[in-house]
């Protein structure tokens, strides 16, 4: 839609974070192309997460450098928006409004069209009315994702935020995800301890390990994925439906080929 | 068809609720009228609801509970906007608690009643004194859960604040109030019934006008049904304050809604 949006490229060197004493993030060296999907992995403790939130500006760096489109970060990253492992919508706010959250921009003409947008967009139009309370898990962080996404930041960082849901929701999600990554061209930085779900989201698998990054991997597949990883484990598809393995469940017609 | 059913409901464990209540004034005026319950121990229920009528024809009774509820709401309204400020003031600046919170805290362990005689000296018996009792009364309990609702915010939300970069004032309006009403509502109804019981000690020590007044007044002249009916609106009263908390709370907080 907008093509002049486009993700942002970042460059980190030699990133340090301790707490106390304690180093928890060690001379990390890493290069992110703008528009480029991460993954990044790691044991919990590894610091993944403390990545992010140095990225997001939440924290601020021991010693390093973190430059984004050359520029260095400082303070909050305004290029950045973040989702985390719970939903965190304000229960006393209505969908709508809770998304409208993520937009700064004081003409509400311009922002009920683009909350209207991105609703749509992650299938809760009906629900815009509706208090967070009423909505299930996998809904909430929906509203999350469309929070994010509202103001089309040109950076995306997801802090485990699909853990929580159970595996169809979860798949469901992943898919919703890449979409509006394929959509909006944004950059993405995605902390999970799922490797399989980094493999079918990521460009680029990262390995935290020891505060360092203890392995940089392409991953060479075309996309989706989660097809051509063979990932697609319990879902069916059917003939020239093309993308999407858990799109088309329902009852198994004849000539359904298993994606595995 | 549902909601039919759950109006119906609502209905029957209305009238359940005031079961007791009316046997329990069904027995008092029975025992009454066969001579059980002496007249000078007791009036019975139909004497009380005679001398409520009269009074009511007079004029009389209105008069004291305006007077009562004028002062209440007066109490409430400076004890409790100053209990609201404080207890923000507090919760947002550390500085602030530091400053006040254990000078508040001393205080809170004083009763309020205690005052009165201090009370008395300082404002004389008129209007002031009881004002002065009813919004100390009240602004502990309001001070308090304010300044707690305030503090007890989830840090994920403080941290969504800050990832989306909002402005201090939405975020103190947007989610600290909201996030902090529940308590405040709480302290609210401590308040209300806090609110009544000093109104109703600070009435009886000094005469113009008021239920309280009222109540004294009947005592002198051993109007024991007026006794009474005064002791019945101070608990017709506290109800109601009740149940005006409990409809704003409703109001205010649906959002908690079963998911």
């Amino acid at each position: 839609m907008n093509n002049k949006i486009s993700g942002t490229m970042l460059k980190i060197q030699g990133l340090q974070k301790k707490f106390g004493n304690n180093p928890v993030l060690d001379q990390v060296n890493l290069q992110i192309e703008p528009g480029e999907f991460i993954a990044v992995v790691g044991r919990s403790g590894s610091g993944k997460s403390t990545m992010l939130r140095l990225i997001a500006g939440i924290e601020k760096p021991s010693a390093g450098m973190m430059l984004q489109d050359g520029q260095p970060i400082s303070g909050l990253n305004s290029d950045a928006r973040m989702m985390f492992q719970e939903a965190r919508l304000l229960p006393w706010k209505r969908v709508f409004e809770n998304v409208a959250l993520g937009i700064s921009d004081k003409n509400k003409e311009k922002r009920k069209e683009q909350t209207n947008e991105i609703l749509q967009r992650v299938g809760l139009i009906n629900y815009k009315d509706e208090w967070p309370n009423i909505l299930s898990g996998g809904q909430r962080q929906r509203v999350a994702l469309a929070r994010a996404l509202v103001s089309r930041p040109r950076l995306l960082l997801l802090d485990e935020p699909l853990g929580a849901l159970d595996a169809l929701t979860r798949i469901e999600m992943q898919q919703l995800i890449e979409e509006l990554w394929q959509e909006q061209k944004f950059t993405s930085i995605l902390v999970t301890h799922d490797v399989e779900e980094a493999v079918v989201l990521a460009d680029r698998v990262i390995l935290i390990k020891d505060g360092k990054v203890g392995m940089d991997i392409q991953v060479p597949l075309p996309r989706p994925q989660a097809e051509s990883s063979g990932l697609c484990f319990t879902g069916w598809k059917y003939p020239g439906s093309g993308y999407g393995c858990f799109t088309n469940i329902g009852e198994p017609a004849s000539g359904q080929n298993f994606s595995i | 068809m549902i909601t039919n059913k759950s109006r119906s409901r609502h209905k029957l464990d209305f009238l359940i609720s005031w079961f007791v209540p009316v046997i329990l004034i069904g027995v008092w005026q029975i025992l009454s009228s066969i001579g059980w319950i002496s007249t000078r121990t007791l009036p019975a229920p139909l004497t009380v609801i005679e001398s409520a009528v009269h009074l009511t024809t007079t004029g009389e009774l209105f008069h004291h509970i305006g007077d009562s509820a004028v002062r209440a709401l007066l109490g409430l309204g400076i004890g409790g906007s100053t209990g609201l400020l404080l207890g923000f003031l507090n919760g947002i600046f550390p500085i602030a608690e530091k400053l006040l919170d254990s000078t508040i805290q001393m205080l809170r362990n004083i009763p309020h009643l205690a005052l009165i005689p201090l009370a008395i000296m300082w404002f004389g018996i008129g209007e002031e004194s009881k004002l002065f009792l009813v919004a100390l009364g009240v602004f502990f309990p309001i001070y308090l859960n304010t300044f707690h609702g305030i503090r007890h915010i989830d840090p994920g939300l403080i941290e969504v604040g800050k990832v989306y970069q909002l402005t201090n004032w939405y975020f103190i309006w947007h989610i600290m109030l909201p996030n902090a009403l529940p308590s405040i509502l709480i302290g609210l109804r401590y308040a209300l019934g806090i609110m009544w019981l000093t109104l109703i000690v600070a009435e009886t020590i000094s005469f113009d006008s008021g239920i309280g007044y009222m109540a004294m007044n009947a005592r002198e002249f051993m109007q024991m049904d007026v006794v009474v009916l005064s002791i019945l609106l101070y608990a017709l009263l506290g109800k109601l304050a009740d149940v005006f908390a409990k409809i704003l709370e409703k109001r205010c907080l649906r959002w908690r809604v079963n998911g």
